[in-house]
């Protein structure tokens, strides 16, 4: 019935490919500004420098802890420790969450400053920039809040255990899950570097 | 009625035409035979493209006689320029364009079905993929050094003695500014903009000036534009009550319905009204913040070179003298066009741009052309001598900037050296036209010195300096 | 390493499980109407909502058109008797109003480019051709595929609404430059229609990015075995590479928009400085409208090729089943294609040469720009030579794909001119553009998008159109095209944008040329919508499609049923062992894609296939007879 497909070999799989594209898409917006940041970094005529927020540096740690536990949740969920894949996932659900609230606390120190963002385009810049990100970021927090709901209700006793583990729709789901959670985290170590000492 | 029979009789027209091609098709269905038919359509409608292409071509040559009096003539050196380019690219793509196109359909005329006949499998070359590749690559090298040679020249550096003027888009009207007698157009700070000083020109007196406009000042019993926006929000509560009030009252449907368009003009302002003080009081933080006594001390001499600035109704151009259009913008974008010049520049807010040119074609000798060109021969509505003999350079706006773009014209004159020379002297500064209206206070500095020799001015210096020295 | 081998054996799993979902639709059991025809996940319903839509917002946009040019033609007639239907955009003394003359060229832009020549062409052949050429079930996710149809939609309602605003729609032309979009008192349209409008093209961008990803991921992970990417047809490549082109160039309009919205809303000042409006100054500072135009520019003009590559591929396909021979030089096509891809992104700055940008860069773009015009060209004369002794079925696809070459020519020189930063100088922001830009990218893509519907028609539908009806819509339509945009050349020094030139005596000769063009327009308005009437009518009631092959096409997609189903082809995906173009080979009309070779045959590209011996023996028989 299915051999015409299922003989090829894919070198990764359509939905992945997607994924993969989506995020070539987002760093095309965010390369759109970060050029245009530096456009007007150029034009120092009004550039004013604008103090780097203390919290950013915080933030930045806790998105890197949430990607280290992103990917342990993806591991156990393959060795199929069932508990510890729980664990994970919470951890990494609760390390997104405080690096939006990190964020926002980040925008507070920069207001406090006296950066507004209808003030000078470093700081608007650096408003939306950063803004962008967390929208991002948001959004992978839903998706996070999805899967750990996900890893408490499907694995109720050992044979639904082993469904979801083989299931190849679940698997490539946290998959997806895990590398779009990777890239904003990437994604925001390259904004903080460089909105820092571009 | 005769709208409503030519709608039915254009339906019924149009039934019965789709009627006549379904059978057509039906017809065509019933006969059978697919190939013969598709053989006989093909034939039909490759001729059709072919005498349609062959009229087209002559078309295309008989439009360069037709509209050859359309042409505008260039009257300025990198015109010139640009025109060769213009028609060196046009032979190049007249070439492309009729070959192409007559190969296409004669291709199409010559190869149309026929039965039995048996195409080329004729898939690839590389001979030919080379030669057309490098057939156009060296034509358009060609093209590319000239254009860039040109181009060079044209955005090139401008010459010493250049003729200095500035042009300023708004909606929807142009302003120009010549630099006087000291060659220097004075700086400008669109913070310091309003009636008296609309290109906001930077002078010491046109600050304090702005100060005066923008606080109030009572003993010049001037009322500033703060004070008064903030007395009209304190008035527009109850203009707006008593506003309500009548359209409650008021039964007539009419009436009605005109207060209330009032009474939603008035809700709009009071909407906006914090705005505008807001935006009046951030100008006079400006202001105040950046004219500091070091500021006067570090910029004392450009600070005088706008006295003498004036701000004609109209251009004017010496000939074959070299000019450069400084321009800007306040608003949107504009763009500063001079068809016969071919000079063509965005005016950006916050970012002066210029170009530069030599006009050759003197306004008067202009019109002699053009007296005998069919295309100006034309009379306007209301008018009775044909257009060319009133003829002066337009200048108009050529980058959409809103609902009057059509109509930002602007006029150019281009004369001897010696007649422009005696125009520009007889120009009276900016400064000294307005200086008497001028409410200026707490001011002892002496009055500006202009350096213009015209009879007029030292009398208008006379009368601010009187207003200053009243106060 | 073992954890490779398992992901492996579970996408091995996976797909067949995806198959196995594919096959039910085949056994055509009840679906409800709206998961069938409303949120369907079938490719072929989605092109077909795509079509549709994009038809629809044509004719607005079409209508649009032709009223601007009654005030350009006819600039003194009295249209009171638009006012029911117009209101406040009528003046008192029966005129356009110069404000709604800006709202209705900035909308025919935006509906046309964005709604009608992206959406409407490469959504709807893509969705189409894409799975069926290349031997897919379906995309590679239906339900994205679904959500790029759904906000499109959304983004059309939102545009529509917008013309129903108080202050009009957005009035600052398609390309919103700041600030004359950016703050509410220069215009109209800038008060809250371009707020509407930001949100749209949002919406929009959306659309295309997840149409795209599928387009991509589909043509390279879902091809049947054997379908190697030298084997795909043309059109396929084109619509590849268009959505290669849309994900990389329209992230960065979304950034563009996002900025533009913050300074509206927002006080921010991205592209904001020193700015006194209304009488009074405004606080932005340090912002530059330049910038905006890069960011813009930097999709905008790959945008222009995300419309006429997909025309070009269809114009492609059409050309060589047409004329019986196989496209001219299958992989210089290919390479062009690829040419043109990079080099759109590297030419964008050629709209900008008279924003005061610096010279020198200018000069760059002038070079990147004519570069871009060799690989047009070398694809011009394959299609000539394509042509070039074949045996060419005058069929109404095939009129249209000979029209778009024309008008492909006939505009494409003209770029020449504007790309040359020195003459663009005089002609910058003048007819000259609007003449060149619309034969070359509008009416060019249109009949490439012509000639794909009259091509496709009946494997979409099982129906053919009215032949005759489609002669009348080919020659109705080139004809008025022609006149109305080639004597728009002559124009060359009339500004556009211009709702009248009456106060220029410069530009005052062209009244008679402008009536002129205005007839043209609304000849040419009327013949398209012969063309909806016959698109309709013969979904319903055309003649229906006895043959599984009409055109004796070698291509995938007449390789499934008369009406495919939901999965395309009942059985097994067929194999692909050749190229899509064997034509006229060793003396058969045609070898379809999914025969294989015979023993001495030699596959297209395994060496230069030039005039070989079977050619010369050809050439032989044509002689002697």
């Amino acid at each position: 019935m299915s051999q015409s497909i299922s003989h090829k070999r894919f070198i990764i799989h359509p939905y992945k490919f997607n994924m993969w594209l989506a995020i070539v898409a987002m760093i095309m917006m965010f390369a759109a500004f970060t050029s245009a940041y530096v456009v007007k970094k150029a034009d120092f005529r009004y550039w004013v420098d604008v103090p780097f927020p203390q919290m950013f540096t915080f933030s930045t740690i806790t998105i890197l802890l949430s990607s280290v536990f992103m990917h342990l949740s993806l591991v156990t969920f393959r060795r199929n420790q069932v508990s510890l894949h729980r664990l994970f996932m919470l951890l990494t659900l609760v390390a997104g969450t405080s690096f939006l609230a990190m964020q926002i606390m980040g925008w507070q120190e920069l207001y406090d400053n006296g950066i507004k963002l209808n003030g000078n385009v470093a700081g608007s810049f650096l408003y939306v920039i950063s803004g962008a990100h967390f929208l991002h970021v948001a959004g992978g927090v839903i998706g996070l809040l999805v899967f750990s709901v996900f890893a408490f209700t499907r694995f109720r006793n050992p044979v639904d255990t082993l469904v979801e583990n083989i299931h190849p729709y679940k698997q490539i789901g946290l998959e997806l899950m895990a590398t779009y959670w990777h890239f904003v985290d990437v994604l925001w170590l390259y904004l903080f570097f460089f909105l820092q000492y571009s | 009625m005769t709208g409503w029979l030519i709608f039915i009789a254009v339906l019924l027209v149009l039934i019965v035409l789709f009627q006549v091609t379904r059978t057509l098709d039906l017809v065509s269905q019933l006969r059978g035979d697919d190939d013969s038919q598709l053989e006989q359509t093909s034939r039909m409608q490759a001729i059709a493209l072919f005498i349609f292409m062959a009229l087209g071509v002559i078309g295309f040559f008989w439009s360069f006689r037709h509209f050859a009096p359309t042409n505008v003539d260039v009257a300025s050196e990198h015109g010139e320029l640009i025109e060769n380019m213009f028609i060196a690219t046009l032979v190049v793509t007249s070439i492309v364009f009729v070959l192409c196109n007559v190969l296409l359909f004669t291709f199409v005329l010559m190869y149309r079905y026929k039965k039995g006949r048996e195409a080329v499998h004729f898939a690839h070359s590389n001979k030919l993929e080379f030669f057309w590749t490098v057939v156009p690559t060296i034509v358009l090298t060609g093209l590319v050094v000239f254009g860039l040679q040109a181009w060079t020249r044209i955005m090139g550096p401008p010459e010493e003695d250049a003729v200095i003027f500035e042009m300023t888009g708004q909606q929807f009207f142009w302003t120009s500014r010549y630099p006087g007698a000291d060659g220097k157009l004075g700086p400008r700070d669109y913070s310091l903009i309003c009636a008296e000083n609309p290109l906001g020109i930077v002078t010491r007196e046109y600050v304090e000036h702005r100060i005066n406009t923008l606080k109030g000042n009572a003993e010049l019993g001037v009322e500033g534009e703060i004070a008064a926006l903030e007395n009209r929000k304190s008035e527009l509560p109850g203009l707006i009550a008593a506003l309500e009030d009548k359209i409650a009252k008021r039964p007539n449907r009419y009436m009605k319905d005109q207060l209330q368009e009032e009474l939603d003009a008035l809700e709009d302002e009071m909407d906006e009204i914090d705005d505008h003080i807001l935006r009046r009081n951030q100008t006079l933080d400006r202001i105040t913040k950046k004219y500091t006594e070091d500021y006067y001390m570090a910029n004392a001499e450009a600070l005088t070179w706008g006295y003498d600035d004036f701000l004609p109704s109209e251009l004017h151009l010496p000939v074959n003298h070299e000019a450069i259009a400084k321009i800007t913008a306040m608003d949107v974008l504009h763009n500063f066009y001079v068809p016969h010049m071919k000079v063509k520049m965005d005016a950006v807010p916050g970012m002066p741009t210029s170009f530069k040119f030599t006009p050759t074609i003197t306004t008067e000798e202009m019109k002699q052309i053009l007296s005998q060109n069919p295309a100006w021969q034309r009379v306007r509505e209301g008018d009775t001598d044909p257009v060319w003999m009133s003829f002066k350079y337009e200048v108009a706006c050529a980058e959409l900037c809103g609902l009057g773009h059509s109509a930002m014209k602007y006029t150019m004159v281009v004369e001897s050296e010696d007649e422009y020379n005696t125009w520009a002297e007889s120009q009276i500064p900016y400064w000294n036209g307005i200086a008497s209206s001028l409410k200026i206070s707490g001011f002892s500095k002496a009055a500006p010195v202009l350096k213009t020799a015209e009879p007029e001015a030292p009398a208008a210096t006379d009368t601010t300096a009187t207003v200053i020295a009243a106060q | 390493m073992s954890q490779e081998t398992t992901i492996k054996e579970h996408l091995e799993t996976h797909v067949t499980d995806h198959d196995h979902d594919h096959d039910h639709g085949h056994h055509d059991h009840h679906q409800s109407f709206i998961s069938k025809y409303i949120f369907s996940t079938d490719h072929k319903t989605i092109a077909k909502q795509f079509l549709v839509t994009g038809i629809i917002w044509a004719i607005v946009g079409g209508g649009l058109s032709v009223l601007f040019r009654i005030q350009l033609g006819y600039p003194d007639a009295d249209l009171s008797w638009m006012k029911p239907l117009l209101g406040k955009w009528i003046t008192p003394e029966g005129h356009i109003a110069p404000e709604f003359y800006n709202a209705l060229i900035t909308m025919h832009g935006t509906i046309l480019v964005f709604f009608v020549l992206t959406a409407g062409l490469s959504g709807t052949f893509s969705n189409y051709l894409i799975p069926l050429m290349i031997g897919a079930r379906d995309m590679a996710s239906g339900f994205i595929n679904m959500l790029s149809y759904w906000f499109f939609f959304l983004s059309s309602v939102v545009m529509a609404v917008s013309f129903f605003l108080a202050t009009g729609p957005a009035s600052g032309g398609w390309t919103a430059y700041p600030p004359l979009n950016a703050l509410p008192a220069a215009a109209s349209g800038s008060v809250a229609g371009v707020d509407y409008w930001l949100v749209s093209i949002v919406l929009f961008i959306v659309s295309v990015l997840l149409g795209g990803l599928n387009y991509i991921t589909t043509v390279i992970n879902l091809r049947t075995r054997g379908m190697k990417m030298f084997r795909l047809p043309l059109p396929i490549w084109a619509f590849f590479l268009t959505a290669v082109i849309g994900l990389l160039s329209f992230p960065v309009l979304l950034s563009a928009g996002v900025l533009l919205l913050f300074d509206r809303n927002l006080g921010t000042s991205f592209y904001l400085d020193q700015i006194y409006i209304g009488g009074e100054a405004l606080a932005n500072a340090g912002g530059s409208p330049i910038l905006y135009q890069h960011l813009f520019w930097f999709l905008g003009h790959p945008e222009v090729y995300i419309i006429i590559l997909p025309a070009m591929g269809i114009a492609s396909e059409v050309l060589s089943v047409h004329s019986r021979k196989p496209i001219f030089g299958y992989t210089a096509m290919i390479y062009s294609l690829l040419a043109i891809a990079v080099l759109s992104f590297i030419v964008w700055a050629h709209h900008m040469f008279m924003t005061g940008m610096n010279p020198f860069i200018g000069s760059i773009f002038v070079i990147f720009t004519l570069i871009i015009a060799v690989p047009s060209a070398v694809k011009v004369f394959n299609w000539l030579t394509t042509l070039w002794r074949g045996n060419i079925k005058l069929t109404p696809p095939m009129m249209f794909a000979i029209g778009f070459v024309s008008l492909f020519i006939s505009g494409g020189v003209t770029g020449i001119f504007l790309g040359n930063s020195s003459i663009d100088v005089e002609l910058h922001d003048t007819y000259f553009v609007v003449a060149h830009f619309h034969l070359v990218m509008g009416v060019a893509a249109f009949f490439g998008m012509f000639a794909g519907i009259y091509h496709w028609f009946p494997k979409m539908f099982g129906r053919h159109m009215n032949n005759t009806l489609s002669y009348i819509h080919f020659w109705g339509t080139i004809v008025c095209a022609y006149l109305i945009f080639f004597p728009m050349h002559w124009e060359y020094m009339l500004p556009r944008r211009y709702p009248t030139h009456a106060g220029f005596d410069t530009f005052g000769m062209f009244a008679q040329l402008n009536e002129f063009i205005t007839i043209a327009a609304m000849a040419s308005f009327a013949f398209q919508l012969i063309f909806v009437f016959n698109f309709f009518y013969s979904i319903w009631y055309g003649r229906k499609l006895k043959e599984q092959n009409p055109y004796h096409a070698t291509t995938l997609e007449w390789t499934t049923p008369i009406r495919p189903g939901h999965g395309n082809w009942p059985g097994d995906i067929p194999e692909v062992h050749r190229w899509a173009y064997d034509y006229s080979k060793h003396g058969r009309d045609f070898i379809p894609q999914t025969e294989p070779l015979s023993q001495y045959e030699i596959e297209h590209g395994e060496h230069g296939d030039e005039m070989d011996s079977d050619v010369i023996a050809h050439e032989n028989d044509d002689h002697q007879s």
